[in-house]
């Protein structure tokens, strides 16, 4: 054995100063929030017996008999999920090309369309539902335009950087054919990105029926509708009934969705 | 056919890829392009179909029609008479033959003098997830309309034209297998065939064989070859090994540091000799690793 090899191996350990002072803030952040918004764990516990009458009155039992009457704005609800997640698809396609800045090589295009993006991004679901409906009426229609406007937002932003992230070499093949840009979209990438295109817009979808079950309750539609009537006449019962079916129907939609999905990437 | 001006490229960055290129290559030759990486082999075959623009020179093509943008080549007369062998009717009067620099084309005009410009690559790029008549077939974009090229609906003439590319690459059985469930060699063969369909004049071959194995490189060094003898393509080649330049090329042009450096026909001298030659186009003694190794 060599003599160094007993000596003791002393390493300078580096300061993780950062590390805890990121820590720090977060926990400050979480308690900081909590007292701002009043948040207070003592009132949770004492309400407790509040919870289970409430949910003693909505699922001990849950009114079976009104199942049949949930069904059809069941299907409205995944309807205007399916209308709106597809426009929403159809027209986030040619933004995400212009957005894209290995596309269209030119910032005043890009920039442009990227800061519209982020603002249709930033209004949630149920205030442009609000809006739609102030707009439209009392019906799915808000509810359809205010999820084509929400899923338009997520998939072209998804689809954007998925264009970015493309293999440029099949690109730059196409191109030194003669291609035009079109052919260049047709031929080197629609093909790379379709199935990630056809992922994000299933994926919009899912996140649709979720939240158009609660756009209802701002007038624009579907199952939330139905909740909102009967939570204001007090039928807890029935408030049971629809949120047990609403969750099978959204667990159900979830798993072969992202069972689709997985087959596509 | 070609002629280089004072070519010169600086990128973005501040490299200086090229520093005053001036080449003229010939029709029907096969030129080996040798030199360390980093050295500007892949920007200069780039140039020349102008995928990267230059910064400064000109890059001319000679004989080429006005009207059409075809190239004629060295000896037009000839081109003309090979031409109406073969059936097609073309007479010298109808041409309109002058010396095009690809470097002041735009729009249209850029992309059918590139179209007359075939490309292969090392990673072979030819889209994965289309058939393999697709990626042949998307050799014909710039002789068809837009919209049937979105389509994907290609006359029946262009079809023949991809099945003949095919047929001598020797794939024609894998016609309609998709792209992803070839090997490397058939994808380059695939590569090959897409630039055949061009009805290339000129193929650039961007280190063609520097992802295949040895047995696979000869392989598909012979096709190019074969394409560059049977049709008559000017082809130029990045390489990455001495032999296989010795081997294939009719010429071998080094290129260290963004400048020619060495030039020279491949049968004026002896193998050995221009082997110690390139020693000086590579700064280091040419070892193991510049050649494939026994066929």
């Amino acid at each position: 054995m060599s003599k160094d090899s007993n000596e003791k191996i002393v390493l300078k350990k580096p300061l993780r100063f950062k590390f805890y002072f990121t820590i720090g803030v977060v926990v400050f952040l979480i308690f900081g929030s909590a007292l701002f918004a009043g948040f207070n764990i003592i009132e949770v516990l004492s309400n407790l017996d509040q919870t289970f009458r409430l949910l003693d009155k909505l699922f001990l039992p849950p009114a079976w008999d009104y199942t049949s009457r949930i069904i059809a704005p069941l299907f409205e609800t995944v309807q205007m999920a399916i209308v709106g997640s597809f426009l929403g698809a159809l027209v986030a396609f040619p933004v995400s090309v212009l957005a894209a800045d290995n596309f269209i090589e030119n910032k005043f295009v890009n920039t442009p369309v990227r800061i519209v993006l982020n603002i249709f991004r930033t209004i949630p679901a149920l205030v442009l539902a609000a809006l739609f409906v102030a707009v439209f009426g009392i019906g799915s229609f808000a509810g359809i335009l205010a999820l084509f406007i929400f899923s338009f937002g997520l998939i072209s932003k998804l689809t954007y950087e998925s264009i970015e992230a493309i293999d440029y070499g099949q690109v730059e093949a196409i191109k030194s054919l003669g291609a035009n840009k079109f052919e260049i979209l047709r031929y080197a990438i629609v093909p790379q990105i379709l199935p990630q295109f056809m992922s994000y817009t299933l994926y919009a979808f899912e996140v649709n029926v979720r939240a158009a079950a609660v756009l209802g309750y701002v007038g624009a539609g579907g199952i939330g509708q139905t909740y909102e009537r009967n939570l204001a006449m007090r039928y807890f019962d029935r408030v049971g009934m629809i949120i047990i079916v609403s969750f099978f129907a959204v667990l159900i939609i979830d798993v072969i969705s992202r069972n689709i999905r997985k087959r596509l990437v | 056919m070609i002629k280089l001006v004072n070519v010169s490229k600086t990128y973005k960055n501040g490299t200086e890829a090229l520093k005053n290129i001036n080449l003229e290559i010939y029709e029907g030759e096969f030129v080996a392009i040798l030199g360390l990486s980093g050295a500007g082999k892949s920007t200069l075959l780039r140039t020349i179909n102008q995928i990267i623009p230059v910064s400064s020179g000109n890059i001319f093509f000679k004989n080429v029609d006005h009207n059409t943008y075809k190239m004629y080549g060295d000896n037009p007369d000839k081109t003309i008479e090979n031409l109406n062998s073969k059936g097609i009717d073309v007479k010298k009067e109808d041409l309109n033959l002058v010396d095009v620099d690809i470097t002041k084309l735009k729009g249209r005009k850029m992309r059918i003098m590139r179209s007359h410009i075939g490309m292969i690559f090392q990673s072979f790029n030819i889209i994965k997830r289309m058939s393999v008549i697709q990626n042949v077939l998307s050799g014909r974009v710039a002789y068809n309309p837009t919209w049937r090229t979105i389509l994907g609906i290609f006359p029946e003439k262009d079809k023949q034209i991809a099945y003949r590319a095919l047929k001598k690459v020797d794939i024609l059985e894998k016609t309609y297998s998709r792209a992803n469930e070839l090997s490397g060699g058939q994808m380059q063969r695939v590569a090959i065939a897409r630039s055949l369909a061009q009805q290339a004049n000129i193929l650039l071959a961007d280190e063609p064989v520097a992802s295949l194995d040895p047995i696979t490189t000869f392989e598909v060094m012979e096709y190019i070859k074969k394409v560059n003898v049977e049709d008559g393509i000017t082809t130029i080649a990045n390489l990455h090994h001495v032999d296989l330049a010795l081997k294939y090329a009719t010429r071998i042009v080094g290129v260290r540091d963004g400048k020619i450096v060495y030039d020279i026909e491949v049968n004026s001298k002896k193998g050995t000799d221009i082997i110690d030659d390139l020693e000086k186009v590579y700064g280091r003694p040419i070892g193991n690793q510049d050649y494939v190794g026994e066929e």
